[in-house]
């Protein structure tokens, strides 16, 4: 309860920091306020908090807590920059919060409404973030269609948990699954149409295939530091309550899973087959961000009891990963020119650190050891092995070695490539200690994971 | 204790060449690639009065989610695999002495993680860990050769990258499969070795092809080799020498411990396919050495070659065949990264290495010709040098396993005598002409390392019992292993 008020708090204040004149506190306030947040997640560990029957705080989302908070700091130092000059901060650090509170409700729901409620809170302040650049046209495009396609998937939600309160008469996810175990009296039809329905739209928005188009557009269109939150912390919270959802729930259909597997393979396969043929780097970015959408599907799909450590870490490292190659590209786009994959060219001359980490980035996202990244995609590969599905995982490795040739063609533009501007790049000390910490964090997650989720999952 | 020092000191060096001016970090590498050499040959003499002694053994906790540990240990096999290291690393080097090189601190940085990675790849004891480490050599070889590299560096260092960590996929899919059908779900190489017992003849034959499509990928192996001309030319010297001083002996090392002893009956049912397609990478290495004219190229096919030999050699599987791999393995990687050192002091010279542009040289430069021509013989397994004895136990192995096979191996050490001597005669012999005229002696430290080289390859031509006698317990033990795996199953068969 603490986690949620506080998150909630967080965002009123930032709301009425510009009210109260007191802007320049709102960084450092916020930055405290999640500190705080993690430190009550570390607290609350164990205790199991029901919240008036709609959320409970067990050990995943607690763990899922602590990691979108991590982020976020990371997420917030990198964005305060971003907005110096731009008078409506407050604006921007309040509706991230508030999605934020979506995330958080996500990760622990119980209810299905709360499911409902969580999506919403989450996605309307993106929506709202995505046209944020209010004089171009992309951004707002991106605006728009993401509004138009997500208010559709919330339809389809709330269309389908309305059909599974029909078929069994609560919202409970632990009574839904309980009653649909016994089958007797209970309307299969609306019960199936229900759950596909809540299945569709989840598929919206954690962007997997077939309901993904959305995303490359929207991820383009808005500003660079939104993308780096969707691609990020709204993933985390899609796929952590779509988590929640298929543990609790799903697994116990056999159809589902095989309806998953098929999502998660194509997801995979077209989210990297695509991504090899862009040239626009926030546009490669989007459609690996919709490959690794597939693995961790898959990850969830092979459902035993090792998933959470593996989802959470898979998490970690791409979101670390993630947020360090937004963050170079950043700093090296300047003035709003296109994000081509020129931009890059001769970066290690310009600059060793922005190359330096995005190279380690790359790598990770790419899973070569010794890099967080390869045993994200191990403990994935162990279960699907695990569970048989030999070919899967097979064509799973070959997916993400397409993925290599994309991450690589951004390497070999930074170290070989001839820069237009041969500029040195300036960056202030602080952002280059962050990029030095979050490379580090890198390297310690792949050489200990032990480390890292024992820190975490005690 | 000992063994994880070797393999920390490297990395130590590393970070201190982050700290020192750019003139002072080859002497920082060559401090510690020393350093390495006398701790690298201190624990190879200690293996070899007493190899029970605990500091070969470094064992300790690392993810215990999976039950992969971090299990470091030296035995006879890998022992010669570190000494081939700690001896080429200083030489590699020192080779920078005197040539320009852009941006020092990176490069020195990322031949000294290399050699850990090496080291590591060699020594690891836990499937996992060995994995990593052979994916971590990969980066810095892949760097060195993508930013110091020449023309049309990209495309050839990509298709390497790709190349390589296609087939490490496979062994990660390989090793995965082990470790699910491993009763004690760990990692650990001598308890993977009795999950062959549990697995049939089609199930160990799946996991051996994809272990081999790793390995003979790494060899490289005729027709999975089309990475490796390309990728010697065109890499910076030291990079060519490290792929093809130790790098490839990462494939045949693998081989011998990781492939053979996992899947024997694996091996029982491809042995003659992959023994043939090594014996084709032989007889196709060396025709395509015969007709090269660049020396560079002409050495990175006869490598292939030579490499070919030992992958039949191992396949053999006999006692000839492996410890004539191991040996032929430390002399290959000695000799060619003399050959290369003498193709750089020609290019850095002359600007070419066409050999019919160039004449005469031995008028010039007399020492260089001579020390040229030893590295030269022991390429080509002459008597008293170290190609010799390793090319003999090779062929002596292969022999035993089939007439005829022989007898096309046995064409490496004809044709590569063909194609030295003729690249000799054409660079070395006949008429000064003007280009070769203004090649002047060579320095005091080319004449220092190719003396030294030189100096090695009689040594161990003269005396083999040193690193024989070390190898030869593990082999034996891993061919009695192999042995009763295959004839077991014999037995239950009728």
């Amino acid at each position: 309860m603490k986690e949620l008020l506080l998150l909630s708090g967080l965002g009123i204040l930032s709301l009425i920091a510009e009210i109260l004149n007191v802007r320049k506190l709102i960084y450092p306030l916020v930055i405290i306020g999640l500190m705080l947040n993690i430190g009550f997640c570390v607290q609350d560990f164990g205790s199991n908090e029901k919240i008036y029957g709609m959320m409970v705080l067990d050990k995943v989302p607690l763990a899922f807590t602590i990691l979108f908070s991590f982020i976020a700091i990371l997420w917030f130092t990198m964005a305060k920059n971003y907005f110096k000059d731009d008078t409506n901060l407050s604006d921007h650090f309040s509706l991230v919060l508030f999605s934020m509170v979506g995330v958080f409700i996500l990760t622990s729901y119980t209810h299905l409404v709360m499911l409902f409620l969580g999506v919403e809170i989450l996605s309307i302040p993106v929506y709202v973030l995505a046209g944020s650049d209010k004089r171009n046209l992309y951004s707002n495009e991106a605006a728009f269609k993401y509004f138009l396609l997500g208010a559709f998937a919330s339809g389809f939600l709330l269309l389908g948990i309305t059909f599974v309160y029909g078929a069994l008469g609560s919202f409970n996810i632990v009574q839904v699954a309980s009653s649909a175990m016994t089958p007797y009296g209970v309307s299969q039809q609306l019960l199936v149409i229900g759950f596909l329905l809540i299945l569709f739209a989840m598929a919206f928005k954690m962007s997997a295939v077939p309901f993904h188009f959305w995303a490359p557009d929207v991820y383009t269109g808005a500003p660079t530091v939104i993308t780096a939150y969707m691609s990020t912390i709204v993933k985390i919270g899609a796929i952590a309550g779509f988590y929640r959802l298929f543990s609790v729930v799903l697994s116990f259909y056999s159809q589902y899973t095989f309806l998953l597997l098929i999502i998660s393979v194509l997801t995979i396969v077209i989210g990297n087959i695509i991504a090899a043929s862009q040239s626009n780097v926030k546009r490669l970015l989007a459609y690996s961000s919709i490959g690794h959408a597939g693995f961790i599907i898959l990850g969830i799909t092979v459902m035993n009891a090792s998933t959470p450590y593996v989802v959470w870490y898979y998490l970690m490292a791409y979101s670390l990963a993630s947020i360090a190659a937004f963050w170079v590209l950043i700093l090296v786009v300047k003035n709003d020119e296109e994000e081509d994959i020129s931009i890059f060219n001769g970066l290690v001359k310009r600059n060793p650190v922005l190359a330096g980490t995005m190279t380690l980035a790359l790598l990770s996202m790419a899973g070569i050891p010794p890099l967080a990244g390869f045993f994200a995609k191990y403990f994935v590969l162990i279960n699907v092995i695990d569970k048989g599905y030999l070919l899967i995982a097979v064509m799973a490795i070959l997916a993400s070695l397409i993925g290599v040739y994309y991450y690589f063609k951004l390497i070999i533009a930074m170290f070989t490539g001839a820069a237009e501007d041969a500029s040195v790049i300036e960056i202030p000390t602080f952002t280059k200690l962050m990029l030095l910490f979050i490379s580090a964090l890198m390297i310690v997650a792949g050489v200990m994971p032990d480390f890292i989720l024992g820190l975490i999952f005690r | 204790m000992l063994v994880f020092l070797l393999l920390i000191l490297p990395v130590v060096f590393v970070l201190v060449t982050f700290f020192v001016s750019d003139k002072q970090a080859k002497n920082v590498a060559l401090l510690s690639s020393l350093a390495t050499l006398g701790v690298g040959i201190y624990a190879f003499y200690q293996y070899s009065l007493h190899p029970e002694c605990a500091c070969f053994i470094y064992h300790t906790d690392w993810v215990k989610a999976l039950n992969a540990d971090f299990y470091i240990k030296m035995d006879g096999i890998n022992s010669i695999l570190v000494l081939l290291t700690v001896i080429l690393v200083p030489f590699i080097v020192q080779s920078t002495s005197g040539r320009e090189i852009k941006n020092p601190k990176a490069y020195f940085g990322l031949i000294l993680s290399m050699q850990s990675a090496l080291l590591g790849v060699f020594l690891a004891k836990d499937a996992l860990l060995f994995y990593i480490f052979w994916e971590l050599a990969l980066i810095p070889i892949y760097l060195i050769s993508l930013i110091w590299g020449g023309e049309g560096r990209q495309k050839i260092t990509f298709k390497f990258f790709i190349y390589t960590l296609f087939g490490s996929l496979f062994m990660l899919l390989a090793i995965i499969y082990l470790w699910l059908h491993n009763p004690a779900r760990n990692f650990n190489i001598y308890d993977l070795y009795k999950v062959s017992a549990l697995l049939n003849g089609q199930q160990q034959l799946l996991v051996f092809i994809a272990f081999y499509l790793a390995f003979a990928i790494k060899i490289p192996v005729f027709p999975l080799h089309t990475w490796q001309p390309d990728t010697y030319v065109n890499a910076p010297t030291q990079g060519t020498m490290l792929l093809s001083g130790i790098m490839l002996k990462m494939g045949a090392f693998a081989l011998i411990v990781w492939l053979i002893p996992m899947v024997p009956l694996g091996w029982q049912i491809a042995s003659k396919y992959v023994i043939t397609l090594s014996v084709i990478s032989v007889v196709y290495g060396s025709l395509m050495a015969l007709t090269q004219h660049d020396f560079k190229r002409m050495l990175a096919y006869s490598s292939l070659g030579h490499v070919g030999l030992i992958a039949a050699g191992v396949f053999s599987w006999n006692l000839q065949g492996v410890q004539g791999a191991l040996y032929q393995m430390l002399s290959h990687g000695i000799n060619v990264v003399a050959l290369f050192f003498v193709c750089d002091i020609i290019l850095n010279r002359m600007k070419t290495d066409n050999m019919q542009q160039l004449g005469g040289i031995r008028n010039v430069s007399r020492v260089f010709s001579v020390l040229f021509l030893i590295a030269l013989l022991g390429s080509v397994a002459m008597p008293l040098t170290n190609g010799f004895i390793g090319e003999f136990l090779l062929l002596h192995g292969v022999f035993q396993y089939n007439t005829l096979l022989a007898v096309f191996a046995g064409l490496t050490v004809i044709l590569g005598a063909v194609y030295m001597l003729r690249a000799y005669q054409s660079m070395m012999h006949g008429e000064t002409n003007v280009l070769t005229e203004s090649f002047g002696s060579i320095s005091l430290n080319e004449k220092i390392l190719l003396g030294c080289l030189a100096a090695l390859i009689i040594f161990f031509g003269l005396f083999p019992n040193i690193i024989l006698q070390v190898s030869e317990p593990t082999v034996k033990q891993l061919i009695e292993h192999v042995h009763n795996a295959t004839t077991i199953v014999k037995h239950t068969k009728f």
